[in-house]
């Protein structure tokens, strides 16, 4: 298992529901962490890691603000992109001053031909490592606009074991969920996961207890 | 190997008044976050790149695939479908390389999926941050009878309104991998446009802030993470410029000095002095530091 630090300085982890209205979830889901992973190694081909688990947990408490933004949408076709009726205001939760304990576990990967998640994680944190990598765009866990600004492996991150962290791990009798898979055609193929906020440290926490990537799709056409 | 640009810009001090529509009573309002513990007010990230787009349809012959029409206020386009980008070598337009773009359209059946033109934005802009919390200032002023068209319909009264305002410095951060465009040499025009980025946020068009840097960091290198978004501080409300987060990061080692181009009113200060003994290439104007990047570039790429 790999653990990482990495802070947002304004984010918005967008509810999948949310429409006029755009509530913030209190940290990623993992299926958002491991979009983040994927382009963190410069993978782009979303299958080739499934099987790999991972999580959030947020580093103490970071400030909610509601602002207004203006977004596009198809109501008339006639009209224009971002013409009249197709362009209208809606009120954004943010977050500010996020904190978060990323980990990823990849022993229950099926593709290691290319090397796990983990590996591929871990050598892009080395300045050799990240020589070897293509990849595109700014880090960001959700929109673009809300870059990430730095990532640390856990072991560098300043002092932190002062602070407290709500982590998202399963449960069964769990009240809160998230998905791991996003089917962003309609909504049959997303899967979500059943667990709950944990107060936790900054020790590993049990593999079991990790979300695990899985496309639906995929095991119905095995 | 891939080469990202990173950087950290601060305008100069001004005053804004950017309302974005939303109103309390009569008092025009600004939009605010609360930012390190403080309320500081906020410019949208897409308030930054319709300047930037604006700039880029003035600096192209052939202009950018979309345009404000500020007589209709609607948006003009040239290619709607965006032609050209489904085939290598195809006829493209600056804008829809750096900025992105998306069309979406629904499924046509039932039990079918939609399809989707989507190119992610190259050039990507964080949301703008006032440097100094927002200390509630609020002008109050009257519109003279008939003044506008929806004040004062009717009667001889004056009508009041207000506007809050704020006297600060916004910072923001860019991120870009110039690899991923069509066109290498829309890096430069793209950098070029950030550096002499104009009018952002407008109340009305009747009062604008300026978004040209007052100072900027650019960091060149092959790391994901920028680790200098928002790394700009004042000792002084606003007045003077420190970046002691950046400082530290360099001396920690978590950014490599060698990496950074700084430009503007930075270069001056301790913490631009700082930088400059580590390594970093300070210059005391943005053209210079913008000009140096492109260089580097050029020289990698080569």
């Amino acid at each position: 298992m790999i653990g990482l630090y990495v802070t947002v300085p304004i984010a918005s982890f967008r509810r999948g529901a949310a429409r006029e209205y755009w509530e913030t979830l209190p940290l990623p889901a993992p299926s958002t962490v491991y979009g983040f992973l994927l382009s963190m190694v410069g993978e782009v081909d979303r299958e080739r890691h499934i099987g790999a688990r991972c999580t959030a947990g947020v580093i103490g408490h970071p400030h909610e603000s509601t602002v207004l933004r203006k977004l596009w949408r198809i109501k008339d076709k006639k009209l224009g992109l971002g013409n009249g009726a197709n362009v209208r205001p809606d009120y954004q939760e943010l977050l500010t001053d996020v904190r978060l304990v990323i980990w990823l576990d990849s022993s229950e990967e099926e593709q290691p031909a290319v090397g796990t998640l983990q590996q591929r994680v871990a050598e892009s944190l080395t300045n050799d490592g990240r020589h070897r990598i293509t990849r595109f765009g700014g880090l960001s866990l959700g929109e673009s606009t809300h870059m990430v600004d730095e990532v640390l492996p856990i072991e560098r991150a300043p002092e932190l074991a002062d602070e407290s962290v709500r982590l998202f791990l399963l449960d069964k009798s769990g009240n809160f969920t998230l998905p791991v898979w996003v089917d962003h055609v309609g909504s049959s193929g997303t899967r979500n996961a059943l667990g709950r906020l944990m107060d936790a440290n900054f020790e590993p926490p049990n593999v079991e207890r990790l979300p695990q990537i899985k496309n639906p799709m995929m095991v119905t056409n095995k | 190997m891939t080469l990202h640009i990173f950087a950290n810009i601060v305008t100069d001090y001004g005053t804004a008044a950017n309302n974005r529509g939303e109103t309390e009573g009569n008092t025009t309002t600004l939009q605010k976050l609360i930012w390190k513990g403080a309320v500081h007010t906020t410019v949208s990230a897409e308030a930054i790149r319709f300047e930037t787009r604006k700039h880029l349809a003035a600096m192209e012959p052939g202009g950018t695939n979309r345009t404000w029409n500020e007589d209709t206020r609607t948006n003009d386009w040239q290619k709607p479908g965006f032609d050209g980008w489904g085939k290598k070598g195809g006829d493209t337009f600056i804008d829809d390389d750096l900025l992105g773009y998306m069309s979406a359209e629904a499924a046509k059946e039932e039990g079918k999926a939609g399809s989707a033109k989507v190119r992610r934005a190259v050039l990507e802009v964080t949301r703008a941050v006032s440097l100094t919390p927002w200390p509630g200032d609020t002008t109050f002023n009257a519109a003279s009878p008939g003044a506008t068209p929806s004040a004062a319909k009717k009667g001889n009264n004056p009508v009041p309104y207000g506007a809050e305002i704020h006297a600060t410095r916004y910072q923001y951060g860019i991120a870009m991998t110039p690899d991923r465009l069509r066109q290498s040499d829309r890096a430069t025009k793209a950098l070029q446009a950030i550096a002499n980025l104009r009018t952002v946020a407008g109340n009305h068009g009747r009062f604008l802030f300026d978004f040209s840097p007052a100072a900027i960091v650019f960091r060149v290198t092959e790391d994901p993470a920028p680790r200098l978004l928002y790394c700009f501080g004042t000792p002084d409300a606003g007045h003077t410029l420190s970046a002691d987060e950046l400082v530290r990061r360099v001396r920690s080692g978590d950014i490599e000095a060698s990496e950074l181009i700084i430009g503007g009113e930075l270069a001056t200060t301790d913490s631009g002095k700082a930088l400059a003994e580590l390594g970093a290439d300070v210059k005391e104007g943005i053209k210079a530091a913008t000009q140096a990047v492109c260089d580097r570039v050029a020289t990698v790429s080569a």
